[in-house]
Formats: C-alpha cells, structure tokens, sequence
C-alpha cells in the first residue's frame, strides 16, 4: 500500500499544512510517522482506528454534550508534532500572558487599573464587585490558564483565546497522547518527545498556595452529568484527591469548609474547583474564601479576564506589568461598541468571526465566510442590535492537519488549533506543559472545539 | 407670596427633587442578584444632576461606569439570599426652564451626522423597515425636519390610544403598530420607528416627569445638525418641550438600552411581582431611604411579571 492511495483525499484546506510542504512532501519532523502510517496500509489502520475507539469506551473516556447519551471522547491518533524551537516561543508567550493577566486582575480588583476601560470590564458577566479589595492567597488569580492559539505556518502562533476560568481539557491532553503511545507505538519511535507531570505539576501547586504542610485538598465537580465528567473523575485520581459535589461539603461554624467522610468531617484547605456558581452548589464558600478559610483554585473573579472584549487589551496589559512587548501576537479584534470599530465590522462583516463575549465551547461563534447567505443576514442584524454582545475578529487561514478517516480508508485534511495549559503557583512561577490538546475541526470547518463535534489529537513537542 | 433668601434669582432654572423607588419580588431564595441600575440623572442638555443617591436593599456591591450613551451605570451584585430587592434614588437636579427655539433644517440634513448613525439602524425594539410604510403616509410628504418631527409625534399622540394591557416591556414599535394602542414606552417606539424610517435618527429617552408622583416616563429625541438632541413626546403630544419638564436619567436606542434595572438572578424561583413609582416635586427636600420606601408602599404592584 503506498502513502498516495491514503491520500486521495488530500484537498488543500488551509494554506499551511502541518503535514506536508507546498509541493507536497511529507515534512521532515513527519516522516517517521508518516513511514509507519504507510507501513500499517488503510485496512490495519482502520483495525486499530477500531480497536482504539473500543478501548475508549472501556476507560468511559467521555466528553458529554446531553447527559442522556452516551458519547465516547472523539480522537484521531496520528499525532502532531511541535518542534522544539517553536514550543521555546510558545511556552515563553504563554508565561507572559498568564503573568500579565493575573497582574491585571490583581490591579482591577485591589488596585487602579486603567488599561482596559470601566465600561468594558465592568460590563464583564464574571467581574465581581464583591471580590473588590481582596487580594487572593500568595497574589494568584489565575493557577490554571488554557490558552487557545492556531498555527499560521513557519511558527507564527496567533492567540485566539484566554480561558481563565474553568479550563478543561488538561485530561483530555494527557488521556489522548497516553492512549496513542500504547495503542500505537510504532508512531512514537524514533521521537524524542518532551516529558511531562501533571501530577507533580498540580500538587507542588496547591502546596505552594497553602500555608500547612500537607493541605488537604478537594476537587468540586459540578457532577456525573457534567460534560468534562471524565476529567473530573480522572485528575482526582491522578492526583490523589477526594471528588467531592457540592452536597459533600459544608461550611462550619468557625467559617471553614469541611467535606463529609464516613468518619468523620475533616477540614478542606483547598477546593480545586470545576464550577462556575459556587453559591449554587456550596452556600456560604464565597464568604468562606473572602475570608482566607479557604483556598479556590482558580480564584473567584479571574473570569472577568475571559471575556472576549476584555481580551482586546491584553498586549497593553503585558507593556505595562511587564514592560515586555507580547511574544505572541493575537487575532485583531474589534470591539463593537465603538463606533469606529462598528462602522468597520458592519462594512466587512463577510469577512470576520463574530463571537458572542461570554460564550465558550464554540458556542455563539460564527465564521462569516463559512455561513450561508441568510445565516449571515441573521447574524449581521443580531449584532447590529446588540452590538454590547459580541465582538469580532479577524478570520484567520489557521492550519490545517492529517487525520485517518477510517470509513474511507483514508488520509484527510482538517484545520487544527491547540489549546495549551499552563499553572502558576503562589511563588509566581509558570510552568507551562509541552504539547497540548490538538483540536481537529469538522471537515471544512474552523470551529474545533469538543462541544462543536471536534476530535482531539495527541500532540508532541519534540527536539 | 414668595421669599428668596440668598443667591441669586434665577428664572431660566428650575430645581426639582425627585425620588424612585422599585420593589421586585421572588418566589424563592435569590442567590445572586446582578444587575444594572441606570437611576442617575444625566448631565447636560439643560440638566445638571446637584445631588443624587443610590441604595439597595439588600447592600450588595458595586461598581460605576459611563455606558456608550453616555448615561450613568451603577452594576450592583447583592451576594446575600433575599425573596425580595428593593432600588430606591433621591436627588436633586437643576433644569432649564427655556424650551429650544431650534431653526428648521432639511431633513437631509441630519442624513450623514456621525453622531446619528447608530440611531437609524434597527435595534432590539425598533425595526424602522416595519413602520416605513405608515411612516411614509403620515410624514412622507415633507422634507423638514421640525415638521416631519411634529407630524410623527402628533400623528402618534393623537391615534394611538394610550392605555395598558395590549403591550408589555418587550413589545415591539410594529407590534404598536397593529395595537394602536400602548404606553409611553410604547409610543416612543413607535415614534423612533417612524422617524428612522424617514431618516431622522432618534433616540429613546427615558426619565421622570416633573411635578408628578406615579411612573416613569419615556419619550423620544432626535437629532438637530446644530441644537443637537430635541424632544419629542407623543404621550403628552408636545416637540421641543423644555428640560424643566423631565428629570432625564438614560438615553438609548430603545428600552433594552435604558431599562432601569437590568440583570439577571439565580434562583430556584421566579420573578413573582414587580412595584414601582416615582414623584418629582419642585424645590429643594432632601428625601431619605425611609421617604422612598414610604412612597413605595403606595405603588401598583404588578404581579406574575
């Protein structure tokens, strides 16, 4: 079986392949995956591609849109490869970010920021006036931050996104490249790819948050019928920490949270927490954490850093706390609620991405050039109407990926982003892990994220 | 007979006092309550705010902005478990008496006003393309701007029945329309409608009248190339009318955009009633929170809003 039999559906989708050159040749850091796809031929592949999805339903690796239904996680397993020289910009992007964005909210809530103006940030649905004055334990808005970029060729990785709140997909990350080393390990020799512990990662973290030696430490879902259940469920057992919901915790009189044991009640020092509305699940944990009787991982408030509006500051807020000029460039944005801005998105609205300011998931995302005429219409008046809702951005030509298509038996192009995560402890170090979770869009498509119907690909950085 | 002691007798000015008070009810435990107060007079165009306060009730916590319009925004979130939540203002503002004495332009003229842009398009409760039709019959014949002004409100004034029950706040100026009948907010819409559709932009104004205890009140604005913002009120059926007849407290497109309190609630129950009421009364008395609440017990409440 050659490669160009696999390959018959290898229509350009972007304009930079991660895969292959210009003229079509498989690139130098592909080749030995490549040699091993070839090797394989379409009918064995498409056996493990199966063997692969079965094993996913025995781990119940999951990603839920509609708790009645099972969905297994979707995954294509040829990896992507990072070269070691572009993770060095990568990673250095993405520290200075999460440093400057936690200072920003440092500023905003105990401080006088005046990067980004009142009516943005105030407007922000996760900004909370009641936060104002506090100043979170060790100064740490922000311990877990997800950042989504696209690869634009030779490189160049543009900012889509900052998720500063809950950001999931971390376990999904590791599930998906932990499952391709064991079901495929020819793909992986001869690579050298960079290790990582998330594990270490996160307890040395919580550790350096808390002032006891050993804090005993919770993970809060929002439950089984969640859609990042799996996640839940698997970093509580990669790291050793009780799941708790909402009922399983309770704050005492003294204004501590303790969690419910079959013994007796011990007292939590800190909650990592996979919710949003903290009061909903846990009354009283607001004040218990205003308090200093609790740690929260992320901190209460850092979501006013994740609205899309918000986000058109930050390379001032990197000039500014750090002195520094942003490493990573970020998508140009447009904020609809001035005027300038406006006139400029309603005249080249075919060509822009209009994202509602507090959506995520890929919800309220909407790709202009890839609607349909009176979709667009629709959207274009939606704005028009609500401009305080939305901004716009530019669209970009992001790269595009191989992925195994194993009813077809073969090789396609898709777009890809990925989502790197990184945490900042209470000594303000960042440690960003190398890789990634690599979202695979729908044919055709650039919307990848997991709740749109996007696959999850293991990714590599290697030297 | 009247005594002024001290300063200097003004005519052109008028001070007024006003206080608002609003009351909204659960049927179950609110866990958060976030919301944004536009409750603050405007400055300028006649008005200037001398005093103002604030207060809910439950506390919460809050912050202030300057919104696009230009209208004042208290963002409140009250974190503490309540059934119900009380927004109550006082103030005092100094208003001009003079009504303007604009000079009548061609209605092209206000066409290409960067200013007015916004205030053309449609927004959330105005589809000016709706009303284009009867906007066309009842001003289409005229190329003035004052007159086009006055033939919409007085048109709306006069036909439309004012009256409640057939529209509620989220109804729309075409819905007006086919209604022929509604409150001030309703005919503002349509007016606003009207007058897009015929190229003047306009805006929706929203505010106290003075003299008066009971509602608040809406009317619409448009556009003069050199006096800037007018009135034009199709409940009272007067353009032009002077500040010292409203204490103003937003502007926007409609009333998505100037809706006193907006925001949501989390809680396991509804939204169950709803109490309001204002009273402006010339003069200077300074009105406390027990004065608002005072006046809202003597509100209509609304329930099952």
């Amino acid at each position: 079986m050659s490669l160009s039999q696999l390959d018959r559906e290898n229509r350009a989708v972007s304009a930079f392949s991660e895969w292959q050159d210009s003229e079509g040749r498989v690139r130098r850091h592909y080749e030995s995956i490549a040699e091993a796809v070839e090797r394989l031929g379409p009918q064995e592949m498409a056996r493990r591609w199966g063997a692969a999805g079965r094993q996913v339903d025995f781990d119940a690796f999951t990603f839920y849109l509609d708790p009645r239904q099972y969905r297994p996680a979707p995954a294509d397993w040829l990896p992507r490869v990072i070269p070691a020289e572009h993770w060095e910009v990568i990673s250095a992007g993405v520290t200075q970010r999460l440093k400057a964005i936690n200072r920003f909210l440092l500023d905003l809530y105990d401080g006088e920021q005046t990067i980004v103006p009142p009516e943005v940030v105030f407007t922000s649905r996760y900004f909370y006036p009641e936060v104002q004055g506090f100043r979170p334990p060790k100064g740490v808005f922000v311990h877990i931050y997800g950042i989504d970029l696209v690869h634009m060729g030779e490189g160049r990785y543009v900012v889509l996104e900052d998720n500063l709140r809950i950001p999931s997909g971390i376990a999904y990350q590791l599930k998906t490249a932990d499952m391709a080393s064991r079901l495929f390990p020819e793909f992986a020799q001869g690579y050298d790819i960079r290790p990582y512990d998330i594990r270490q990662g996160y307890l040395d973290m919580f550790r350096s948050l808390c002032d006891v030696e050993s804090p005993v430490c919770v993970l809060l879902t929002d439950g089984k019928f969640g859609s990042a259940f799996f996640e839940h469920r698997c970093l509580s057992d990669l790291l050793g920490i009780p799941l708790v919901e909402g009922a399983d915790l309770y704050v005492g009189n003294d204004g501590r949270v303790y969690a419910r044991t079959l013994d007796r009640d011990i007292a939590v020092d800190l909650i990592y927490r996979r919710v949003e509305d903290l009061e909903m699940f846990l009354p009283g944990l607001r004040e218990a954490y205003l308090d200093r009787k609790v740690v929260l991982v992320n901190g209460i408030g850092s979501g006013a850093a994740d609205d899309k509006l918000v986000f058109l500051w930050a390379p001032q807020m990197i000039e500014s706390y750090l002195g520094e000029t942003a490493i990573l460039e970020q998508a140009k944005s447009y904020n609809l609620q001035d005027a300038a801005d406006r006139r400029f998105v309603i005249e080249n609205l075919d060509m822009l991405v209009i994202k509602a300011r507090q959506g995520y998931g890929g919800l309220g995302v909407y790709v202009m050039p890839d609607l349909s005429e009176t979709h667009r219409a629709r959207v274009a008046r939606d704005i028009i109407e609500n401009p305080e809702v939305f901004i716009a951005q530019e669209t970009l030509d992001f790269s595009d990926h191989m992925v195994f298509n194993d009813a077809a038996g073969a090789l396609e192009r898709r777009r890809v982003d990925l989502r790197v995560f990184a945490i900042q402890d209470g000594n303000g170090n960042v440690t960003v892990f190398p890789g990634g979770l690599t979202r695979v869009a729908l044919p055709g498509g650039r919307i990848t994220n997991n709740s749109s119907g996007g696959l999850c690909k293991p990714t590599w950085v290697v030297s | 007979m009247q005594t002024y002691l001290g300063g200097e007798l003004d005519c052109r000015r008028a001070t007024v006092s006003y206080i608002y008070a609003a009351r909204y009810g659960y049927s179950g435990d609110v866990l958060h309550n976030d919301n944004q107060i536009r409750l603050f007079p405007r400055e300028g165009e006649g008005q200037d705010p001398l005093r103002t306060r604030l207060w809910t009730l439950p506390r919460g916590s809050g912050v202030e902005y300057g919104d696009r319009f230009g209208n004042r925004v208290r963002r409140t979130r009250v974190v503490e478990p309540h059934r119900s939540l009380i927004v109550a203002t006082s103030g005092q503002v100094s208003l001009s008496t003079r009504a303007p004495q604009p000079a009548d332009v061609y209605l092209d003229e206000v066409k290409g006003l960067a200013e007015g842009m916004e205030f053309v398009m449609p927004s959330p409760l105005v589809d000016p393309e709706r009303v284009s039709a009867l906007a066309f019959c009842v001003a289409g014949a005229s190329y003035s701007l004052l007159e086009v002004a006055w033939m919409v409100t007085d048109w709306v004034y006069r036909e439309v029945r004012y009256g409640r029950g057939a529209t509620n706040v989220a109804t729309t100026a075409d819905q007006v329309a086919s209604a022929m009948e509604g409150v001030c907010q309703d005919k503002t819409h349509l007016a606003l409608g009207m007058l897009r559709a015929l190229g003047a932009p306009c805006r929706y104004a929203s505010g106290l009248l003075t003299g008066q205890t009971g509602e608040t009140h809406a009317w619409a604005e448009f556009l003069h190339p050199y006096e800037g913002w007018l009135g034009a009120d199709p409940t009272r059926g007067v353009v032009n009318p002077p500040a010292r007849d409203y204490v103003k407290l937003a502007v926007g497109r409609d009333y998505t955009d100037v809706s006193p309190v907006n925001g949501s609630f989390l809680s396991m129950g509804t939204a169950a009633e709803c109490a309001a009421i204002a009273s402006v009364e010339f003069g200077e008395t300074e009105a406390t929170l027990d004065d608002a609440l005072r006046l809202l017990e003597g509100a209509y409440v609304v329930r099952n809003v």
